[in-house]
């Protein structure tokens, strides 16, 4: 190696490092949508039951960080995202959709439990509404199963403020649906119970 | 030859910053955090009060949740001890005391609190000379201590929730 052979070595090691430091937050952003794929699926619901664990690998949590921070790990809340219906297609405003409840969310309401469903812009923020409504929470009074079926609506064209009905964007784009689950049961917190358990099915409506 | 070495060097440094990257990144968005904590003028072991419902303008984090208010705040390093005050409590109720990396440490629920009467807690933090005992929470980290509080927007029976703080929680070095 000639000198400017060695120089040039020298000054492209420290830009390879800071290019990859500047980079790192976009490349954490589609390993984070990679990682849906990994973790558990239920239907269109997906979760990683790694959060907050020492145990989970250094690249995941790094993509946590990036996601959800400082989230509860999966013995406190077990966190569903939905980014497509039960059909498989992307989830997007340009339609409606009912989200079908057959049975009750395995949450431990003894234990002051609860589950609730929230929306997101493609921005992955809440979705602006005169309503101001976002989500809807379940207690454990609200009773639900195969003869009781709970119906939550999805709506863009919405035109009054309705007691299970969120807001979508009015504008058409792509969104998505994140189902938290607080104190959940212990079956929902192993990788074959969650897969097993009966989730909500999301349902495109015209 | 100075093309492939400069490739050699470059995509080198880019496998060495991305494995740095992947180790550390959860400690540098947890430091963001902080700096940001700080610069509003908040000091360790005082406690910010989330106390507004979160909206569809809040960008500050992405995919927030409006079912539960927060309280954060973070801990210096040990050995120190700490007494959190929880006034009593009939909702969810939960604080995390999480690793500069966001890794979690221990939990208190509603099961170590009363729904009746304030609960006192003490915290020590890589205390050798803590003692084990009933209401006394130890903590082994050696950096400091990110403490994110959060508590149910609605009562118990209600499915959309509606806005509501329990009394606050006090938290004062021992």
């Amino acid at each position: 190696m000639n000198i400017l052979e060695i120089i040039l070595t020298i000054v492209m090691l420290p830009t390879g490092i800071l290019l990859a430091i500047f980079l790192f937050p976009y490349l954490m952003d589609m390993i984070a949508e990679k990682s849906h794929s990994r973790g558990v699926t239920n239907g269109p619901w997906k979760t990683h039951l790694g959060v907050g664990r020492k145990t989970t690998s250094a690249i995941e949590r790094s993509a946590i960080a990036r996601i959800g921070l400082g989230a509860n790990n999966s013995d406190e809340t077990i966190y569903w995202n939905a980014f497509t219906d039960s059909d498989g297609d992307k989830l997007n405003s340009a339609h409606n959709y009912d989200i079908i409840l057959t049975d009750d969310i395995e949450v431990d309401y003894e234990n002051f439990g609860f589950w609730s469903i929230t929306v997101y812009g493609k921005d992955k923020y809440l979705v602006n509404n005169p309503y101001k409504k976002y989500m809807v929470r379940n207690c454990s009074s609200l009773k639900i199963d195969s003869t009781q079926k709970l119906c939550i609506n999805l709506r863009a064209d919405y035109t009054k403020d309705e007691q299970f009905m969120i807001p979508l964007p009015r504008e058409e784009e792509d969104f998505s649906l994140a189902l938290r689950c607080y104190r959940p049961t212990d079956s929902m917190k192993v990788k074959t119970g969650a897969e097993m358990m009966n989730l909500p099915e999301i349902i495109k409506i015209g | 030859m100075i093309i492939i070495f400069s490739a050699i060097a470059l995509l080198t440094g880019f496998l060495i910053g991305i494995v740095f990257s992947v180790l550390r990144y959860p400690l540098w968005e947890v430091k963001k955090i902080y700096r940001a904590f700080k610069a509003e003028g908040y000091l360790c072991g005082e406690f910010k009060h989330f106390s507004e419902k979160v909206d569809h303008n809040v960008k500050y984090i992405v995919k927030p949740n409006c079912e539960t208010f927060y309280s954060v705040t973070f801990l210096k390093r040990g050995p120190r001890v700490y007494r959190i005050s929880i006034p009593p409590l009939c909702d969810y109720f939960s604080i995390a005391f999480l690793d500069m990396y966001g890794n979690l440490i221990k939990y208190i629920l509603n099961k170590d609190i009363s729904d009746t009467h304030e609960t006192n807690i003490l915290i020590s933090i890589c205390n050798p000379d803590s003692e084990n005992n009933l209401n006394h929470l130890r903590l082994d980290n050696k950096s400091m201590t990110w403490v994110i509080v959060r508590y149910a927007t609605g009562i118990k029976d209600n499915i959309q929730g509606i806005p509501g703080r329990p009394g606050r929680l006090e938290l004062l070095e021992q």
